[in-house]
């Protein structure tokens, strides 16, 4: 196994990248307030194609879409993302080295939306990929340059880095797997040992920058990690899925584990289908753990608390799949969200001075964004917000449109109001970036004042 | 006897589900092409699922009930298809608004012939007037 990591780097130090000998990963979860048509797909990195198919498809299953083509800047990708809030879908190129941006329902040999790439970016061979759409951020783990580096989302071209995670107290070596923790405000690093063959998971703050030394290592003989590459954080079960490409296994612990602590399940064996796995993507709606497997020409599916040598519940394999070298993976679902209830607080209220949360009134047709998490109780980690809308001092009559910031005004209204009557309404809306709503004004002329209250959230 | 009305009663106390968000999505709209608004003290059924991203699963949809251009004042009753019409309004307006909206979170049951909504339109006895709905939906519960 420890060769394996180190012909990986040699290979890819004399430019002849081989993927399968050195493995990664493609599955990763993300999911985010659903848009209509964006349910239940899985995206799946593959030698030189992006394929999604129906979360639930297995055996010799055709692709719904293939991604694929020269003009598409696809080369060797790995890790995915989706973004459901803009409707994208996020690939990291390690032989590219770079990173490109697609409308997720992108097919065929068409261009990317976005490209960063260049030498001010501090790429190296970019494997895993994450999402922070709180804070509308890109992070990727590279995996030459034993570095993390965080973008603006929206970044385009040669763009530098916000911040870089790198330097020998970080311990990274060779990150392959990323993921962000927005509740605990982490950044979890999967580090496949390619130089040191010292296998390692670590954690550290989501901000962090330089070289820092991790919040917490997850390291040693115990551990049962072997080459880890995809990675996971089970939010709702305080967990930490590991999948080890070199130990053909899924190793599952504490959230907040460290040092050389023992896995609370493991699965592998024979029965299991690993085969070089890579990346590994967590529904929690449907508690299943997906598993790309980069030797398998796989993705196999497992109940999500499954251990020792368990048979897949289904297997996506097989030429009419196309599926080869496939490794991170992620999936389109609609997160499902618990309801938690706060003292009413109003969010805002534009009768008061001008400030973010204040003043101005709404002016007809024009569209203000307003500061939701982070007021009034609401966390981080909230997807909708359950609020009264009201209007009051209206010169004319319209409507609003409440949507998720980020993405587009929607057809939709919330409140439909008269000339000079305060009125209010009840509503559940998705938060978008930033964690703030939006709202269209739509009134022929005039201004209205406009207010809401928040009485709980759903996350 | 007891048994059937227990299969058509509306499933009180089901759950716990779960909330899955949507983006903001418009499912019914009497006034588009071609449209034809709800007539007074009629009832109307909708199909909900499988439009704007509500799976098969669903088993009740938080939405954006809005009315337009009423022709007299009313309110409207919605509830799950197939099953009897409560004694519970959504929505009350008088003729002066052009437009009123509220919020709800509404059951989803099934008529059989692929509706899931009942909407009962209540006016004033031999009423002739009309009302348009919009519903849009914001999300919705599930297992």
């Amino acid at each position: 196994m420890n060769a394996r990591g180190d012909e990986g780097r040699r290979r890819a130090a004399s430019g002849r990248l081989k993927w399968a000998a050195v493995g990664l990963l493609g599955l990763a979860l993300i999911a985010g307030p659903g848009t209509a048509a964006a349910q239940e797909e899985l995206v799946v990195a593959n030698e030189s194609s992006v394929r999604v198919y129906a979360r639930t498809a297995g055996g010799n299953t055709v692709p719904l879409r293939i991604l694929e083509g020269s003009a598409t800047g696809l080369s060797r990708p790995e890790g995915v993302a989706l973004d459901l809030v803009h409707d994208e879908l996020v690939v990291a190129n390690v032989n590219g080295n770079s990173v490109t941006v697609y409308a997720r329902t992108a097919s065929g040999n068409i261009p990317p939306l976005r490209t960063l790439q260049g030498s001010a970016t501090g790429l190296g061979a970019p494997f895993g990929v994450a999402l922070d759409l709180v804070h509308d951020e890109l992070v990727v783990a590279n995996w030459l340059n034993n570095s993390i580096t965080a973008y603006t989302r929206t970044s385009n071209g040669n763009i530098p880095p916000l911040r870089t995670v790198s330097g020998a107290a970080t311990t990274l070596d060779t990150p392959v797997g990323v993921t962000l923790d927005v509740d605990h405000d982490e950044l979890v690093v999967a580090n496949f040992g390619g130089s040191s063959a010292v296998y390692s998971v670590t954690v550290y703050a989501r901000t962090a920058s330089g070289n820092m030394t991790p919040l917490r290592r997850l390291s040693g003989a115990t551990t049962g990690l072997n080459q880890p590459a995809g990675v996971a954080v089970d939010l709702v079960h305080d967990e930490l899925v590991v999948v080890n490409f070199g130990g053909h296994s899924v190793t599952i612990y504490a959230r907040t584990a460290s040092g050389n602590m023992a896995p609370l399940r493991t699965l592998s064996g024979a029965s299991t289908g690993l085969w070089g796995p890579a990346g590994v993507a967590l529904d929690l709606v449907h508690d299943e753990l997906l598993v790309g497997n980069e030797w398998g020409n796989s993705v196999t599916v497992y109940p999500r608390t499954a251990s020792g040598n368990t048979a897949p519940l289904r297997t996506l394999a097989g030429p009419s799949t196309g599926l080869t070298n496939s490794t991170f993976l992620t999936l389109s679902t609609s997160e499902r969200g618990k309801f938690f209830t706060l003292t009413p607080c109003r969010v805002a209220d534009t009768r008061n001075p001008a400030s973010p949360s204040g003043g101005p009134a709404l002016a007809a047709n024009t569209s203000r964004s307003f500061p939701a998490v982070g007021l009034c109780g609401i966390p981080a980690d909230a997807r909708a917000i359950a609020i009264n809308v009201t209007v009051v001092g209206e010169t004319d009559v319209g409507d609003l449109r409440l949507y998720p910031t980020g993405g587009p005004v929607p057809g939709t209204s919330t409140i439909n109001f008269l000339a000079n009557e305060p009125l209010a309404n009840n509503a559940i809306m998705a938060l978008g970036t930033g964690g703030r709503i939006s709202v269209q004004c739509d009134m022929p002329t005039g201004t209205t004042h406009f207010l809401f209250d928040v009485h709980g959230y759903f996350k | 006897m007891g048994t059937m009305a227990l299969a058509l009663a509306p499933a009180e106390a089901a759950g716990p589900y779960n909330f899955f968000v949507l983006a903001p999505c418009r499912v019914v709209d009497t006034r588009a092409t071609p449209g034809l608004p709800l007539l007074a003290n009629t009832l109307r059924n909708f199909p909900i699922v499988g439009s704007c991203g509500v799976p098969i699963n669903a088993t009740a949809v938080a939405m954006n009930v809005t009315i337009a251009q009423p022709t007299d004042f009313g309110d409207l009753r919605i509830s799950p298809a197939g099953q009897p019409v409560p004694l519970a309004s959504v929505i009350n307006w008088s003729t002066t608004h052009s437009a009123l909206a509220n919020g709800a979170i509404i059951p989803l049951g099934n008529d059989g012939l692929g509706n899931h909504v009942t909407v009962q339109c209540d006016m004033p006895l031999g009423s002739l007037g009309q009302v348009h709905l919009i519903i849009d939906v914001m999300g919705y519960f599930a297992l």
